[in-house]
């Protein structure tokens, strides 16, 4: 599974090919479409994440 | 004290119940004593509060081995008026005052009316030399700083097991961007803290993206053990970026200048590690209507150029468009037609003018045309010349015969009329003296000669 900061930056690779004026239509339909699965996925990302906390023993290397 | 205390309970009898008023006021009793009134006592400020009121609030200790010695200190408003010099934690004192017992609060304390400053105190003299030791190997150094990472998946927490800290951090990620938290525990103050700090974050480091080392609030001395090289090392060498949090706004251990960045509290170090969920969802939000938006205008740019191609391909506007373009093709043709006549003419016209102006230089032309003037100007010279030459003729001729006459009216050798010329052998003889008697002379006359034999020679008597 994609790390978070890794979705992002695919996100903002996409919203930069889209902002490009040299993409035509039909990439730009396929990268809207691959756009906002990725926002969805960051969304589910943010709305399930919980804080997990656990504890090094002071022995542990 | 204690003695005391043995002397009521001893015996058979139960002790009397003694109210705290009544223990309060023994101790205040023996504490009122000459030993500790008017005392003059050295130390090391610790603790060092500057309460609101201005009364002063400090620790004077005393370290001797593992062992520390500590007295409670207050300086009231009055007498903090009078100190010349800003007392701080660290600082190596001399103090005069009285112990005075607080019966309120069962404490008791130093009551210091003056107070002087006995040189620098010796931990801070120590935090100095390490950190021109430190800064010299470039530790504290602006271009070491590293960026935090943006979304860190792993977060490690250097500090106690038990302080608040950890609650702290804790709360703010969950509340900010859920994160996994892993701590490792130290000892934050007292002996072998330092040594504990460095190895929690040797321990943390390689499991996370970034560390927070953090510590609440505490004396000069708490914090101490943040100031130590092994804690500044562990943090200067950690493979991920070091956000500090120790004691307070304005306790700058060496640890914070060795971190990568330093922040005020823990709740602080833990908002600048991860970023705001809200935030981040807001900006989520705003890309999925920028892309839609610019997806939109695409479309609508795209459906403009299909209706603009379909218009242009209509027959009729096609064939519009044809006749117009021959129409056009036609009244071209006819203007370079002109164009090309009218020049063709002004060079006719040009022409036939250098034609003429050569003409009228032809050398042949002139000539021809000249011709019959110049004949009739000779014949006339050549007239007033014979004319001329006869009249001049005529003249040198009268001259001539006019010379001729006087000439052979005046020649030797044809005598005049009536006259002679005489010769001998030829020698024209001029005078008298010229012959002797029996010369033979030749005569010449005008018509014929003779020959004469000479008798006699006579001359003019004057010759």
């Amino acid at each position: 599974m994609k790390k978070y900061e890794e979705l992002i930056t695919d996100l903002k690779e996409i919203v930069r090919k889209i902002e490009d004026s040299e993409t035509n239509l039909d990439e730009m339909v396929t990268l809207y479409e691959q756009g906002t699965v990725i926002i969805r996925q960051c969304e589910e990302r943010l709305s399930e994440a919980e804080v997990k906390i656990s504890t090094l023993g002071k022995g542990e290397a | 004290m204690d003695q005391l205390t043995l002397d009521t309970w001893s015996g058979e009898k139960r002790p009397e119940v003694l109210r705290i008023s009544e223990v309060t006021a023994v101790i205040t009793r023996l504490l009122d004593t000459p030993a500790l009134l008017n005392i003059r006592v050295t130390g090391e400020i610790t603790n060092f509060k500057r309460h609101s009121s201005g009364h002063l609030y400090f620790s004077l200790s005393e370290k001797q081995g593992e062992k520390e010695y500590t007295i409670r200190c207050s300086i009231w408003k009055s007498a903090a008026r009078q100190l010349s010099w800003t007392p701080g934690d660290g600082m190596i004192v001399e103090a005069s005052g009285s112990v005075s017992h607080y019966e309120r609060s069962g404490q008791y304390s130093l009551i210091i009316t003056r107070m002087w400053q006995s040189g620098a105190g010796e931990k801070a003299l120590l935090i100095e030399k390490w950190r021109r030791e430190l800064a010299a190997k470039g530790y504290f150094a602006p271009e070491r700083k590293r960026q935090l990472p943006p979304y860190p998946v792993r977060i490690g927490v250097v500090t106690s097991e038990t302080g608040a800290v950890i609650h702290d951090i804790r709360n703010v990620i969950a509340c900010r961007f859920p994160t996994e938290i892993i701590l490792s525990p130290a000892a934050v103050q007292g002996a072998g803290a330092e040594e504990e700090i460095a190895a929690a974050i040797g321990r943390v480091a390689p499991r996370v993206d970034l560390i927070i080392v953090g510590r609440g609030g505490g004396s000069y001395e708490d914090l101490f053990p943040f100031n130590h090289p092994l804690v500044v090392e562990a943090i200067a060498h950690c493979p991920v970026p070091v956000v500090a949090a120790i004691g307070h706004e304005v306790d700058v251990t060496l640890a914070d200048l060795a971190a990568d960045i330093r922040a005020s509290t823990p709740s602080q170090a833990a908002e600048l590690c991860v970023r705001d969920r809200r935030a981040e969802i807001e900006t989520l939000n705003h890309i999925r209507s920028r892309i839609f938006r610019r997806l939109l205008s695409r479309i609508e740019q795209a459906s403009e150029e299909l209706n603009d191609l379909r218009e242009r391909f209509i027959p009729a506007r096609m064939d519009r468009s044809i006749s117009e373009r021959r129409q056009f093709l036609v009244e071209t043709g006819d203007r370079m037609e002109e164009v090309t006549a009218l020049t063709l003419s002004r060079y006719h016209v040009q022409l036939r003018e250098i034609a003429a102006r050569l003409e009228a230089k032809n050398p042949a032309a002139i000539l021809i045309r000249e011709i019959p003037e110049r004949r009739s100007r000779i014949a006339d010279i050549r007239e007033r010349l014979i004319r001329a030459a006869a009249c001049s003729l005529n003249e040198r001729r009268m001259e001539l015969a006019a010379l001729k006459s006087a000439l052979e009216a005046s020649n030797p050798h044809i005598p005049r009329k009536g006259c002679c010329i005489v010769h001998r052998e030829n020698v024209l003889i001029g005078s008298a003296g010229e012959i002797s008697a029996g010369d033979t002379v030749e005569l010449k006359f005008s018509d014929g000669r003779a020959v004469a034999a000479i008798r006699e020679v006579t001359y003019h008597e004057e010759v």
